[in-house]
């Protein structure tokens, strides 16, 4: 059991099943049939040891380049898996192989939230890229751009805090007013004290280092009330991924976006000044919890002109991030007709202007 | 014998005034002599025939108007005063009605353009130097002084513009080149700078106020203490009209004219 791949038979035809992102249950490609996650459930606490025998793989070795090598259990091929996958595919037979090993003890997430975005969904958002964004290239969002495309579950750490934060602020009310031939203009000062505690939930922190960071953060937020019990049901037909940078290191950053945002949400609270000068602010962690999460996540690699550009699709909400490269033409075009455009109009105005 | 010497007189005294040379010097006030008005005459066409401008010197000791401007200006319009179209011209008069001097210089057609207010204000000066030479030398520093503004031709201020068919001077709209270049280079640049900028949809984030849990939010201390008050004043200037003007001056509510005066 330690080190076995995992996937899911169809019980009807035993051919391998796959997780539905739109109908949030599991279909069998080849005789057709649906189960929903309570089916599942039922069948393999049944048959559940068979099942296990059956795809048991003995993990074999390391190569010469630190990769684990598995044998798949449908059909004997040899997969082989870096230390931070936890579900891939078997190259010769398509199977998912979930590494049940790598999700046990600490590597176990405690929940997830499953894809509800297909393959085909997260073609159709970044073909629609363009809209909007008339700078471009032409045949960038071109789908024989798409060089790979994976539906990956990676590893996020959830936080939960409750910060104390403290602002000192010098505030200045300002007021001017006329008499005779002088204009008055009278500044009280005021110094405010804000002390408070509020919680935050849930914020969200890649815990893997083959994800940036900064588009992680891009194809936030995600919707809490998609979060399921970890299972690997849900993992067939999808990667998956393990962290490799613990909750310690990866909770720094979550931290310094809860008290940037505590700092701020105490200095809107000095309010009815002209000009309000923070000179200290300070936050303390009151308490904390953090989650082991894995989160959905389309990775798009896009090879246009020789170079490779990088897009992430939310796999609950469909938000695609990614920087696209600018058509410099475009925008000279753009620039030229706008600056013609703008010149015969203000030009016009004055003209007709002239005529009232 | 006298029918031909009232004949003669006659060809003196009002042939010149059927060819053009028109009476120019109308001094009710009697403030010149015989020989001064001629000298005077004598320039007053020296000037007429340089700038092509008509050019009247006026004195009376009643007014029946409520202001100096006012009695120019119905003069110079029950005249037939001034030359081409606008009835160009230029009138001095000297108003010793309320028992001053009373000096109002009143422009018409272009000479509105040519005497702008600052130069008015010179010729002002020009002739309030003279006052205590006597009144030819005052008429005499106003030949001259006009003499040398039309010289001059149209100041820079009044270039750009024009009679208006009320006789009013009009200012020509100039197309605002500057203004609109810039609007044209700076309102493109802004679009093209927002519509380059959505190409870029990866951002680090700094905030996380979407995970806050509002309503949890409690505030321990809210205190706004008063630390001190200072108040500054600054003095508005006041616009206040040229100072030393016995009555209201550059008034323009009388159409069709331009000018300014002074009590000196």
């Amino acid at each position: 059991m330690s080190s076995n791949t995992f996937d899911h038979k169809c019980p009807n035809c035993t051919a391998p099943l796959k997780f539905n992102p739109h109908g949030q249950n599991w279909v069998c490609e080849y005789c057709g049939s649906a189960f929903t996650k309570k089916e599942i459930d039922l069948y393999e606490s049944k048959k559940g040891h068979v099942l296990k025998e059956e795809t048991e793989a003995v993990k074999m070795e390391k190569d010469e380049h630190g990769m684990d090598i598995y044998t798949c259990p449908n059909c004997g091929a040899q997969i082989v898996a870096d230390e931070q996958t936890t579900a891939t595919f078997c190259v010769y037979c398509k199977n998912t192989a979930i590494l049940k090993n790598k999700l046990v003890g600490e590597f176990n997430p405690s929940y997830m939230i499953p894809f509800y975005k297909t393959k085909e969904d997260a073609m159709e958002a970044f073909k629609k890229i363009g809209k909007g964004r008339p700078f471009m290239p032409k045949e960038f969002s071109n789908q024989k751009n798409i060089e790979e495309m994976r539906g990956i579950y990676i590893p996020f750490w959830l936080y939960d805090f409750a910060i104390q934060g403290v602002l000192e602020a010098d505030a200045k009310r300002i007021s001017s007013w006329t008499t005779g031939d002088y204009q008055y203009t009278k500044t009280d000062t005021y110094r405010a004290y804000r002390e408070g505690i509020m919680s935050y939930h849930k914020i969200p922190v890649d815990g893997s280092t083959r994800f940036d960071d900064d588009m992680m953060n891009s194809i936030e937020p995600f919707d809490y009330k998609g979060l399921v019990e970890f299972s690997h049901s849900y993992l067939s037909g999808f990667y998956a991924e393990k962290y490799d940078v613990n909750s310690d290191q990866a909770k720094e950053d979550a931290l310094k976006r809860a008290s940037n945002s505590t700092a701020e949400t105490l200095r809107d609270t000095v309010v009815g000044y002209s000009v309000v000068d923070v000179h200290h602010q300070d936050c303390q962690v009151h308490s904390f919890q953090d989650h082991y999460v894995l989160l959905p996540v389309w990775m798009l690699n896009i090879q246009y002109k020789g170079k490779l550009y990088m897009f992430a699709m939310n796999g609950q909400t469909g938000k695609i991030v990614g920087d696209i490269p600018i058509d410099k033409k475009k925008v000279m075009i753009w620039w030229a007709i706008l600056f013609v455009a703008i010149f015969l109009l203000a030009s016009l105005i004055w003209w007709i202007g002239g005529m009232l | 014998m006298k029918k031909y010497v009232f004949a003669f007189l006659c060809m003196f005294l009002f042939i010149p005034s059927v060819f053009g040379a028109e009476e120019k010097i109308y001094d009710d006030a009697d403030l010149l002599t015989f020989t001064q008005e001629s000298e005077l005459n004598q320039k007053i066409e020296e000037y007429i025939e340089n700038y092509d401008m008509d050019m009247i010197l006026v004195t009376t000791l009643i007014n029946p108007y409520s202001s100096p401007r006012e009695f120019a200006a119905k003069f110079y319009d029950s005249h037939d005063f001034g030359r081409n179209e606008n009835r160009d011209g230029i009138l001095m008069l000297i108003d010793r009605s309320e028992g001053y001097n009373d000096v109002y210089l009143l422009t018409t057609g272009e000479a509105i353009r040519i005497y702008s207010d600052s130069r008015i204000e010179s010729i002002l000066d020009d002739i309030q130097e003279q006052v205590s030479n006597g009144y030819s030398s005052m008429f005499e520093a106003f030949i001259d002084s006009s003499s040398y503004y039309a010289s001059l031709g149209v100041p820079d201020e009044n270039k750009n513009s024009y009679i208006d068919k009320d006789g009013n001077i009009a200012y020509k709209r100039q197309f605002p080149f500057l203004l609109i270049t810039i609007l044209s280079l700076l309102v493109p640049s802004i679009i093209v700078g927002i519509l380059v900028a959505k190409n870029k949809m990866v951002r680090k984030a700094t905030s996380a106020s979407v995970y806050l849990d509002r309503g949890s939010i409690q505030l321990g201390r809210k205190e706004d203490v008063f630390l001190h008050t200072h108040t500054t004043s600054i003095h508005i200037p006041r616009n206040t009209g040229s100072g030393g003007s016995g009555f209201s001056g550059g008034s323009h509510s009388i159409g069709g004219h331009g000018g300014g005066g002074r009590r000196m």
